[in-house]
């Protein structure tokens, strides 16, 4: 075990660095995972979106009418009125929403007219078509009681459609919320596990690899009465060792975070899982160190291959979001069926086979991965020995 | 003086490797730095560059001070240095033209020093080549070329001969001659006594970071004790012949293996002489004889009472 | 001989082909990849109706109004019109509670007096379904109101007038292009990029200090000054990185039409101190760092990742919580500045955001120039 003894020796020499990785993308994953909101958490809104309104036109009752209905479903935030200044407040969040009232916009309601308010949001963000229809419906409603009953007062006017307004649907929930987002929360951080493994893993194998494969380092190994094979199988089996510590280093915080929850058949079945994604990033790592010849190029070929899998994978964008062709390409990655396996668990209630049937399907994907990817190492170096 | 080097002092921590070191080197010389691995010859060198910080003492280059920025004294230094120091990214021509680039704005006059180097170094079926693809000889030549192309005044070379096959040796240390002979001052470290010998006209030999002699080749011999080795193949030698031969006269030490008795002299004409005289009185058959003069190792044994050679 | 230097500089870097390879690889495969995620996303109006369940009891019989409503969103005649909002199916009060914990549908609505609607929990689709429900009541409430005031109303007109939803909304753009979220990952890529020039800057220093190689040895004695020589080296790692990110400018808004808000020689002025950011961070990394390849490379990685992550390359939400958090980490972070600057140019009218900015990063290279200087200066070392 000589060959294994040494791996050690050149890890521990590497022991700093390695461990900026496993630290850098340990934090990684914990801010993540705490600052996390899932998607469309915001949109069961009554939670008030933050806009700024802006009226050009003159203090009428209409326009009061408005701001008032605004204030009571949204939080007004003063901004002036600059160009700057607003496309601040839009860019850093400050506010969601803006909306101008343009001059003689009460005036074109009451003759029965459409005049149209200004709105700028950010296009795709939930809160704009949240307050698009509400703001639609006040003066819709407006435009009802206009054209029904042309002889109503203003103020009389903007009461009736704040009343008729107020009404809303009572919900019963049956999920806690906490715990719903909990669930998220635990699903993203294993999610984003695979990110941290995966480049943890690229970063460190690939260091250890590179200093066993320089070119005078290698010619003196093979000239050792060690059989190559058992040479091979020695650091094969240091990878793993690395591997499974990297592992359980990284599993370590979700102990901390989740506590008793791990213990849960959910918790474990992450567990399982993203052991079992380790060993195929494992085996991909050490294909890519016997690629590898200098340190600069490693950077590069980590973050391609984990930050890149990750995204198309759906690890940073929710997988439903990405197109079938881009599921499709993603399906070559082993991130790609670890992500799928976690939604899968993360939606489980009831623990049955059937049930269980697609994560142990994906498990066997992953490893078949696993597989394939030990082989073209092992035929790679073969083949290098050869026409060396 | 080309170089004159006063009282140099450099620690590491507790270690001294510089121990009020001097030396000087004359114009025209071919100066050589011997010492076994470890005495603080590159640690010396790289003082005088001023690479390295020193704790006292001082150097003067051309009767100027040496330091990181004295420009003018750099222009007129090659520089050979122990590691080879070429980019693995620029093949033979580009590492020489880079390097001579740095003295040598003029580039048709670079062009033909770039091109005299290396014929001087025997690369030209090489000039296109990369340092991983040259063998450890032809790497030790390239870099040699890349230190002298801009033909210097002064050219240090600091073991340039380490770990290289006998061919490129030879016709590295012809070439220090010729460089010598067109005129440059060389300084010269090694740890192999017998380059020493065969090329420099004035040596100091140092030790645990001081330099312990100085002198000629000859000076330096005639400093110790030991005249001549003489070699006498006997088959048999009674008892009490050895002791007698230790009570002659200007014998040092007298020992006998292998059939071979040895027998080390201090400067005296008639020691040989003397020696198989008393051996035919003793009717002790003589097979060959061997007579050496002193070698530098003999000085340096004498001095330091330990061999210079690495022991193997 | 500056120029001498710099070509000697350029050639050395440009041969080492693993790394030009992989520095110029790898933000154009994130490129495309973020791309093909983020396609999708823009035009995700690939809605599909909701599942809904309706228990179906006397109240809800009685409830035409009700009734009516659902059948303008849901079925066939609702399909048909492209109104289709709601799949429906009328059950039982206990075969919905089943249907809702098997995840068959989103919800279900029933009525008891007022309309109820539950959910397990909350999402878009149950935000759907909400809606729905909050507007016919709404309506609902209008209807009786004018009807009990007016009781003479013309009901065709009152009818039509309900039924005819007005557009009242301009969409008013804000700055030069519409912002889209989605190229701060975009950005925050180049300016990642732009940083990894940092492993140029670390091996310039590599290869001109004494104690860190031989070559860097060999050139202390050339008699040039070291600050001239290494100038030279600079301003080569500066050129080869800004040709890495000139290809990739190209390629992201030529091959995937990103959008820069088409300033050329704002965008070139921004790439240009990015790079320059980048390659002085990796002097200051390997200038300070005095040994040791794995560990300059480590922290290189291992900071640039954080600013990155902080800088919304991986969570673009991440950007805003630092922003109204601890915005001073968001001026600390030079991945942040670089992609800000983008932002501005894009988003803004005005140029204060973007040379805001570009003074920050210009106090960084100057930072990091200085400490680079002040530990290269010393040009004799106690140990080799």
């Amino acid at each position: 075990m000589v060959a294994y003894k040494a791996f050690f020796k050149v890890i521990s020499k590497n022991l700093t660095v390695l461990m900026i990785y496993v630290v850098v993308f340990i934090s990684l994953a914990m801010a993540l995972a705490n600052t996390y909101s899932p998607a469309g958490e915001a949109s069961f809104i009554d939670a008030k979106v933050n806009i700024v309104f802006i009226n050009y036109d003159e203090e009428t009752e209409i326009v009061r009418g408005l701001r008032g209905y605004l204030e009571k479903n949204a939080n007004i935030v003063d901004i002036s009125d600059e160009t700057e200044k607003l496309q601040d407040a839009l860019f850093f969040k400050e506010a969601e929403y803006i909306v101008k009232v343009p001059k003689g916009f009460s005036e074109g309601i009451l003759m029965g007219e459409t005049p149209q308010l200004e709105s700028t949001a950010i296009p795709t963000s939930p809160s704009r078509v949240y307050m698009d229809n509400m703001l639609n419906k006040y003066m819709n409603t407006v435009k009802a009681y206009i054209t029904t009953m042309g002889d109503i007062s203003h103020a009389e006017l903007v009461r009736l459609v704040a009343t008729d307004l107020e009404e809303k649907i009572p919900v019963d929930l049956i999920d806690s919320q906490l715990e719903l987002a909990n669930n998220q929360k635990r699903a993203y951080y294993f999610n984003f596990m695979s990110y941290s493994i995966f480049a943890v893993l690229i970063l460190g194998v690939c260091t250890v690899m590179i200093v066993f494969n320089k070119p005078d380092l290698k010619k003196r190994n093979l000239c050792t009465p060690v059989k190559i094979k058992h040479m091979n199988l020695q650091l094969v089996l240091g990878n793993i060792s690395f591997a499974l510590l990297t592992w359980l280093v990284m599993v370590l915080p979700s102990f901390i975070l989740y506590g008793g929850f791990m213990f849960t058949t959910k918790g474990l079945l992450y567990l399982v899982n993203s052991l079992i994604f380790t060993i195929a990033a494992l085996s991909i790592s050490y294909l890519v160190g016997n690629i590898l010849k200098s340190r600069n190029a490693m950077s590069g070929a980590a973050n391609v291959i984990a930050l890149g899998s990750s995204f198309i994978s759906g690890v940073f964008v929710p997988q439903e979001f990405l197109g079938s062709t881009v599921q499709k390409i993603a399906s070559f990655t082993p991130t790609y069926w670890y992500v799928k396996s976690n939604n899968i668990i993360s939606g489980m209630e009831s623990f049955t086979a059937e049930g269980l049937r697609p994560v142990f399907l994906n498990m066997l994907v992953i490893l078949g991965f696993a597989v394939a990817m030990l082989s073209m190492a092992m035929v790679l170096i073969k083949q290098r020995r050869v026409s060396n | 003086m080309v170089i004159t080097v006063k009282n140099l002092v450099k620690r590491y921590d507790d270690l001294i490797a510089l121990d009020h070191f001097n030396f000087e080197v004359k114009e025209g010389e071919i100066f050589g730095l011997l010492g076994p691995n470890g005495s603080g010859k590159t640690t010396a060198i790289n003082c005088i560059l001023s690479l390295l910080k020193y704790d006292k003492g001082t150097i003067e280059i051309y009767g100027k001070p040496m330091s990181p920025d004295a420009y003018d004294l750099k222009r007129n230094i090659g520089i050979i240095m122990q590691n080879v120091a070429v980019f693995e990214e620029l093949n033979v021509y580009e590492n020489i033209d880079y390097f001579c680039g740095m003295y040598i704005t003029d580039k048709k006059l670079r062009r033909q020093l770039v091109e005299e180097a290396i014929d001087f170094v025997g690369l030209r079926d090489f000039r296109k080549f990369y340092p991983k693809k040259l063998s450890g000889g032809l790497l030790r030549r390239l870099n040699i070329a890349c230190g002298i192309a801009h033909k210097p005044k002064l050219i240090i070379l600091d073991e340039p001969t380490v770990a290289v096959d006998p061919q490129s040796r030879n016709n590295i240390l012809e070439g220090i001659q010729r460089l010598n002979k067109e005129g440059a001052t060389i300084v010269y470290t090694s740890h192999y006594m017998e380059e020493v010998e065969e090329i420099c006209t004035r040596i100091a030999i140092m030790d645990k970071g001081r330099i312990i002699a100085t002198g000629t080749n000859d000076e330096l011999k005639g400093m110790i004790n030991s005249g001549e080795k003489l070699t006498v193949e006997v088959l048999k030698l009674e008892h009490g012949i050895l002791e007698g031969v230790r009570g002659l006269p200007n014998v040092v030490s007298a020992e006998f293996y292998d059939n071979l008795l040895i027998v080390k002299s201090t400067k005296g004409k008639n020691n040989l002489v003397a020696l198989l005289d008393y051996l035919k009185t003793k009717n002790i058959s003589v097979g060959k004889i061997y007579s050496e003069p002193p070698t530098l190792n003999d000085v340096f044994l004498e001095i330091t009472g330990k061999e210079l050679r690495d022991q193997l | 001989m500056f120029l001498h230097n710099y070509i000697y500089r350029l050639k050395c870097l440009i041969r080492d082909k693993e790394t030009v390879f992989w520095t110029m690889i790898f933000p154009l495969v994130l490129a495309t990849l973020f791309y093909m995620a983020f396609s999708n996303i823009a035009n995700f109006e690939g809605f599909s109706p909701v599942k809904v369940g309706i228990v179906d009891n006397q109240e809800l019989q009685e409830n035409t109004n009700f009734l009516r409503a659902l059948a303008s969103v849901s079925g066939e005649t609702a399909a048909a019109d492209d109104r289709e909002l709601f799949i429906i199916s009328y059950v039982s009060r206990a075969e919905a509670e089943a249907l809702l914990q098997s995840n068959k549908i989103s919800g279900y609505i029933y009525i008891e007096e007022d309309i109820n609607l539950v959910v397990k929990h909350t999402g878009i689709n149950q935000s759907i379904i909400k809606g729905f429900l909050d507007d016919f009541k709404q309506t609902t409430s209008t209807v009786m109101t004018i009807v009990s005031r007016n009781p003479m109303v013309d009901q065709g007109l009152l009818i039509n007038t309900i039924a005819e939803r007005r557009e009242y909304l301009k969409e008013q753009p804000i700055g030069m292009e519409n912002p889209d979220p989605m190229v701060v990952y975009f950005y925050s890529l180049i300016a990642m990029a732009c940083l990894y020039g940092g492993f140029w800057g670390m091996k310039e220093v590599t290869a001109i200090q004494a104690n860190q190689s031989p070559q860097g040895a060999r050139i202390s004695l050339a008699p040039a000054h070291k600050m001239k020589l290494f100038l030279a080296s600079m301003l080569a790692a500066t050129t080869i990185q800004m040709g890495i990110i000139s290809v990739l400018l190209l390629y992201m808004s030529f091959v995937l039409k990103i959008s820069f808000g088409g300033r050329l020689s704002y965008i070139i002025l921004i790439c240009l101190v990015g790079t320059i950011t980048g390659v002085t961070f990796g002097t200051f990394i390997s200038s300070v760092v005095k040994r040791g390849e794995g560990l300059k490379i480590g922290i290189l990685i291992g900071v640039t990742q954080i600013l990155s992550f902080l800088a919304g390359m991986m969570y673009d939400k991440m950007k805003y919580i630092v922003n109204t958090k601890a915005p001073i980490l968001g001026i600390l972070n030079p991945i942040n500045l670089i992609a800000d600057s983008f932002y501005a140019l894009y988003y803004y009218d005005s140029y204060n955001k973007f040379f805001t900015n570009i003074a920050y990063l210009c106090g960084f290279i100057i930072g990091f120039s200085i400490i680079t200087y002040m530990v290269l200066r010393r040009q004799k070392y106690g140990s080799i």
